[in-house]
């Protein structure tokens, strides 16, 4: 399958790229993945662009890298209806003090508008 | 003191509210005691135990937790860094033979985030007649990682939770819980609480309102309602 990864540039996202890249290399997957422009994560996208290529070569693992310009959800859905991406991956939930799980306005976008399959890793 | 707050808080303080201990007697005629939990064991027992009666499809945002040791994680820095109140019957065998559920959740003060019982069954009857059985829970605690919250509670934004079983929702007795809580909340000093509830679980939105809290946030899939307590 096609996989495309988007990633926001937190500490989540950098979870859901290792657990990507292990399911990928298990099942024989291309994997693309996507730094999105997430405006308040702890991350640039240059940042996370290099900590994406440093965890791909670790893990020896081969995928292109595109850093998506715009409103994250949007920018994410968009590339993978245009380029017919088989299953769309991203990273996302957050836990409040009381250990509530919240899930963010990008996910909730891509789970809605995605025409494909979505997996959300947190 | 001028603190930055992550989030908006209606202008108008709200209260005052009771504080615990109470009495209560709910709209079906059972005498509750509310009151603030020590944080010896036999409290963490006996909220693990209402916790672990919680049917898994009535789990709210991933609380609490299902498995016995995964509530005990999770509920132990509640009890030891938060503000915490819960109700029990004044007659401690009364709990059990309330074992016909209530079909009906969905009454303004079945309120609470999750919390069916279906599973209500002996072993909430504990042998031992001495041992407290809680029938619900409301906790606040602090937006830091440090100790010490108490010492400065102002100066703190107070996430609030709580959680009724099935067999006392619809009594009134989630109203109750909460307002002791926000009473509790105010006579230690606390000014600022929030809470996220999912959008689709109105008996708790309506609960929530009617206290007096107002929605601040509502651009994810759980809305985000604050209160702002006025200082005793």
């Amino acid at each position: 399958m096609n996989v495309l990864l988007g990633l926001g540039g937190t500490d989540e996202s950098i979870q859901a790229l290792e657990a990507t890249i292990d399911r990928a290399s298990a099942v024989g997957d291309e994997l693309v993945v996507a730094i999105l422009d997430k405006a308040d994560a702890p991350r640039s996208p240059a940042e996370m662009r290099s900590e994406t290529a440093a965890t791909l070569e670790a893990a020896g693992f081969d995928a292109d890298i595109r850093e998506l310009e715009g409103d994250p959800g949007p920018a994410l859905v968009e590339l993978a209806e245009r380029e017919g991406f088989d299953h769309v991956v991203i990273g996302g939930g957050t836990e409040t003090p009381m250990g509530k799980i919240r899930l963010g306005p990008i996910t909730e976008f891509v789970l809605l508008n995605a025409s494909m399959p979505v997996t959300l890793i947190r | 003191m001028n603190v930055e707050r992550s989030r908006r808080y209606p202008d108008e303080p709200a209260g005052p509210f009771p504080t615990p201990p109470a009495t209560h007697t709910d709209a079906e005629g059972r005498d509750l005691a509310i009151e603030r939990v020590a944080t010896d064991g036999a409290v963490h027992d006996s909220l693990t135990r209402m916790y672990d009666r919680f049917n898994p499809a009535d789990r709210a945002q991933g609380i609490p937790p299902t498995g016995e040791a995964q509530i005990r994680d999770w509920l132990d820095p509640l009890i030891d860094t938060g503000v915490n109140v819960a109700v029990r019957p004044l007659e401690p065998t009364a709990s059990a033979t309330a074992g016909q559920t209530t079909p009906d959740a969905s009454t303004p003060d079945a309120a609470t985030d999750a919390d069916r019982n279906d599973d209500a069954d002996a072993d909430a009857t504990s042998a031992d007649t001495g041992s407290i059985e809680y029938v619900g829970h409301a906790v606040l605690v602090p937006d830091t990682d440090e100790s010490g919250a108490l010492d400065d509670p102002g100066r703190y934004e107070w996430e609030l939770a709580i959680f009724v079983l099935q067999e006392y929702q619809g009594a009134g007795v989630g109203t109750a819980l909460l307002e002791h809580l926000l009473g509790e909340a105010t006579a230690v000093g606390i000014e600022h609480v929030w809470l996220t509830v999912e959008r689709w679980n109105s008996p708790a939105i309506s609960l929530y309102e009617s206290t007096g809290f107002e929605s601040v946030g509502t651009e994810r899939f759980d809305i985000e309602m604050s209160i702002q307590l006025d200082p005793a």
